[in-house]
């Protein structure tokens, strides 16, 4: 049997050993560089962003009362999701839709039941929808929609670089809710995490022209926007067209409003290169140029 | 029915002494507290998470205390031997069976009640007007989904070798029929045959816990469900626990005590 002594010096030879085993894992791991994520981002990694998905779902599921098609649904009843579509933009129904338009679209509606589209179901599944929500839209009144807000915050949480959550998560906040400050907050938290982002800056921009009534920083925002839309996105495939229409409809509104109508033909004529339906586009035109020379 | 009831009195002091309802309860409770203390955006007034959160909590809760008070029953009193002297009193087997089952469901019938009412004033605290007949509803419907729990596990206690065998497997069939039982029809008809055929028989015979689960109608406000449905689901619960009590009873009768 060894001296007890020796028991110590090997017992202190091991913590060395294992105390400078720690402290090199520690300087290399991401716990110890400061900033670099919240516990939260470093614990679950990329599955926070399978995690955004499923709460901005359950957004939508509270913004259609509690109605939410399951996975084996979800094939046959794609075209349900109104919150999805606020969140995208740029989808196919109501491609040219601002976030106004789409809660005009989308607001008070009588809560009905959602028919079968097969028509073959069964009596168990017939009987089951008694026990289920049906398929309701939030009313709008007395400030609904502020239910959607923990879920879109914390869908923004896990994934701050999923850009289009903070647009519509600032759009109930300042128009159901006038709550213009969060609403003002939020945007720049998401411009910290996605730098310049043209989603952001429209929002923003139109933030301060509809609710702050500050026409030179929303007309800075908005044309911030657009620079950074025509570097990003013109040159894509399928660039963004709709918010780049939400930009220019803001700008010429702006330009409008403070009789600058030179620069409101400008983004009229701009308007009109992208848009669906020239003519229409055509009437604005002729409306600033009456306006102009009046 | 004196001797079922006398059984099932004994199962009910039992649980007042066990400690899963205390633990769950104030777990349930902090963690509700935490969760309503939370601020969003400094929006007042948001309720409807926090009801979710809540029902979700209360749900697990009942089930997991469900289960493990009735997979024990006959285990333990067979282990302790303690059946012996039970059963050579003028109770049946049957009689037996029945009062460990009426004992457990009417102890959870009062745990469930302390943890409603909790979720009731809650939700009156945060200002929700709470829409009572959708309450009464949500809660006797609860009961009627841990009748069939109850009636199933205990089913399950003298068919499986050990209580943490029959809770394993039940939780899986349990969690199982709630997630995918809605949905076999509709995975039936994209099959080919013979899946088809089983998928369809199977989703014919499970009990459905969807007709018990209106967690969605309360947290968003909606009306109360139908009482003509309401009173459907509440047979179609009588129905299936009295099916596996059944089929519980008859494995028991024929069972042999001692090893």
């Amino acid at each position: 049997m060894a001296a007890p002594r020796y028991w110590i010096g090997l017992f202190l030879s091991l913590a060395l050993a294992a105390g400078s085993m720690v402290d090199g894992w520690y300087a290399t791991s991401p716990l110890s560089r400061r900033g670099s994520g919240s516990a939260i981002q470093i614990l679950m990694g990329d599955s926070r962003k399978i995690l955004s998905g499923f709460l901005i779902s359950k957004a939508d599921s509270y913004f259609h009362r509690g109605f939410y098609p399951s996975i084996f649904d979800q094939q046959a009843k794609e075209d349900d999701n109104h919150l999805a579509e606020a969140v995208s933009g740029h989808h196919e129904h109501h491609e040219n839709e601002t976030p106004e338009e789409h809660a005009k679209h989308s607001a008070p509606s009588a809560p009905t039941t959602t028919p079968s589209k097969t028509g073959s179901e069964n009596f168990l599944a017939r009987f089951g929808k008694n026990f289920q929500p049906g398929h309701a839209h939030m009313n709008g009144r007395g400030g609904e929609e502020r239910e959607l807000l923990p879920w879109l915050k914390l869908a923004i949480e896990m994934d701050p670089h999923r850009v289009e959550f903070y647009p519509v998560a600032a759009f109930w906040l300042r128009t159901q809710l006038t709550n213009v400050a969060e609403a003002e907050s939020l945007l720049r938290s998401g411009l910290r995490e996605n730098p310049n982002h043209y989603l952001l800056l429209t929002e923003l921009g139109n933030l301060y022209l509809d609710d702050r009534k500050r026409p030179d920083q929303a007309r800075f925002l908005l044309e911030a926007a657009l620079k950074q839309w025509q570097t990003g996105e013109e040159s894509k495939t399928l660039p963004d067209v709709g918010t780049h229409q939400r930009i220019l409809v803001s700008l010429i509104r702006l330009e409008k409003e403070q009789k600058q109508y030179a620069k409101a033909l400008e983004y009229a004529r701009l308007y009109q290169k992208f848009s669906p339906n020239p003519h229409a586009t055509e009437a604005v035109i002729q409306e600033i140029e009456a306006a102009w020379r009046r | 029915m004196k001797q079922v009831f006398a059984i099932a009195q004994i199962v009910l002091k039992e649980s007042y002494r066990r400690k899963d309802f205390y633990v769950l309860f104030i777990l349930t409770v902090l963690l509700g507290v935490i969760l309503g203390s939370l601020n969003f955006f400094n929006e007042q007034g948001i309720v409807r998470y926090l009801k979710e959160f809540s029902l979700l909590l209360i749900w697990l809760a009942a089930l997991v205390m469900s289960l493990a008070t009735s997979a024990r029953q006959i285990p333990t009193e067979k282990e302790s031997r303690t059946i012996f002297p039970l059963l050579a009193k003028p109770i049946s087997r049957h009689q037996f069976f029945l009062g460990k089952f009426f004992g457990c469901w009417f102890s959870i019938s009062m745990a469930l009640f302390v943890f409603y009412l909790v979720f009731l004033l809650l939700t009156l605290r945060k200002d929700e007007p709470a829409n009572l007949p959708l309450y009464f509803q949500a809660y006797v419907l609860h009961l009627g989904f841990l009748a069939v729990v109850i009636g199933l596990c205990l089913a399950g206690s003298v068919i499986f070798a050990a209580p943490s065998s029959n809770i394993t497997i039940l939780l899986v069939v349990i969690l199982g029929i709630t997630f995918l039982g809605p949905h076999l029809a509709k995975i039936a008809v994209k099959m080919a045959e013979p899946t088809q055929s089983i998928l369809l028989a199977i989703y014919f015979v499970i009990p459905h816990f969807e007709f018990f689960d209106i967690r969605d109608l309360v947290v968003h406000s909606h009306p109360a469900v139908p009482w003509w449905a309401f009173g459907c689901a509440l047979i179609y619960a009588m129905a299936y626990s009295a099916f596996f009590l059944v089929i519980g009873c008859l494995v028991f009768r024929h069972q042999t005590l001692q090893k």
